[in-house]
């Protein structure tokens, strides 16, 4: 778990803080590894640094591919696809809680102190 | 990975939180480049084995830019008209060599700088001069990262701080190159015209 070096490593970390834990899911694995990819975009834009020496991007398809992300900002696209995922959902929409995640997201990319 | 690159690694990971590796990389070859266009202090001296009446000769340097050709010298060989063209790698001698110039090689002198494009930064410059020119390095790379726009690392006052010193630093080795680093070697030529 501590490495968050797979998808599914992402996305059960994702899950423990949507409080989505019990099978069946709230929310698909498929709409998860969406909000990743889109994150690793928001990612290119603010520190395209994590892309080096390739600059090419990532993109994720399933739970079992390798998350080629530097492992100390791994944590941070869990928040993002948290975060995306709680605006997504009108039941369970939480604007405030939604807003958090994406500020920590950009917090870790862009500031020591997040 | 040298020893001192490595300790200058660490160093900088400390010193720029949240810094990968590959953007050490970049700015390591930024301040390697800079500080050998500046200083010429990663000169080189290139053996070349003279064959008897050969005129043409291919050096190249595939890890490294030719920054600068300061000299090419042989003991018996008049080479005032010899010629080195960095961008082929072509060296062209005036005077055929013969027999009594083959006991000893033909020096080229060269300041290099490292070369876009090769990963392995052993290759750039010699142990020898990364040891020598440490603190310089470290704070170029620390000054360049941390003038770095919105990053975890950015920090103007470092980037100010560590830039004074990296440029004081390469004040100081340009002088020392231009002495060979030998701080008591003559500084002035013996004027040519008066040879004779």
């Amino acid at each position: 778990m501590a490495t968050l070096d797979t998808v599914q490593k992402i996305l059960d970390s994702a899950r423990r803080l949507l409080q989505d834990r019990i099978v069946p899911y709230r929310y698909a694995n498929e709409e998860l590894i969406a909000a990743l990819n889109e994150g690793v975009l928001e990612a290119r834009r603010l520190r395209p640094d994590l892309f080096l020496p390739a600059y090419t991007l990532p993109e994720y398809v399933a739970t079992s591919d390798a998350v080629a992300l530097p492992d100390m900002y791994r944590p941070a696209f869990v928040m993002y696809v948290a975060g995306r995922i709680q605006m997504s959902d009108d039941e369970d929409t939480q604007d405030s809680r939604a807003a958090a995640f994406m500020n920590t997201f950009t917090a870790k990319l862009l500031v020591v102190t997040s | 990975m040298f020893a001192s690159i490595t300790q200058l690694y660490m160093n900088v990971r400390s010193e720029c939180p949240g810094v990968t590796d590959p953007m050490i990389d970049m700015e390591f070859f930024n301040a390697m480049d800079e500080f050998c266009r500046r200083t010429d202090g990663n000169r080189y001296s290139t053996p070349i084995p003279l064959v008897e009446g050969v005129t043409s000769y291919i050096v190249t340097y595939p890890d490294n830019v030719v920054i600068r050709v300061y000299s090419i010298t042989h003991r018996t060989l008049d080479t005032t008209s010899a010629w080195y063209d960095p961008d082929d790698g072509s060296l062209a001698l005036g005077n055929p060599p013969v027999e009594a110039d083959l006991a000893e090689p033909l020096y080229l002198n060269v300041s290099l700088a490292p070369k876009a494009g090769v990963v392995d930064s052993d290759a750039w410059m010699p142990e020898l001069l990364y040891d020598r020119f440490y603190i310089a390095l470290l704070d170029g790379t620390i000054s360049k990262l941390a003038a770095q726009i919105a990053k975890p690392w950015t920090n103007q006052v470092k980037a100010t701080y560590h830039g004074r010193r990296f440029r004081r630093l390469m004040a100081d080795y340009k002088a020392q190159a231009e002495v060979g680093f030998a701080p008591n070697a003559q500084a002035w030529r013996f004027p040519q015209i008066l040879l004779g």
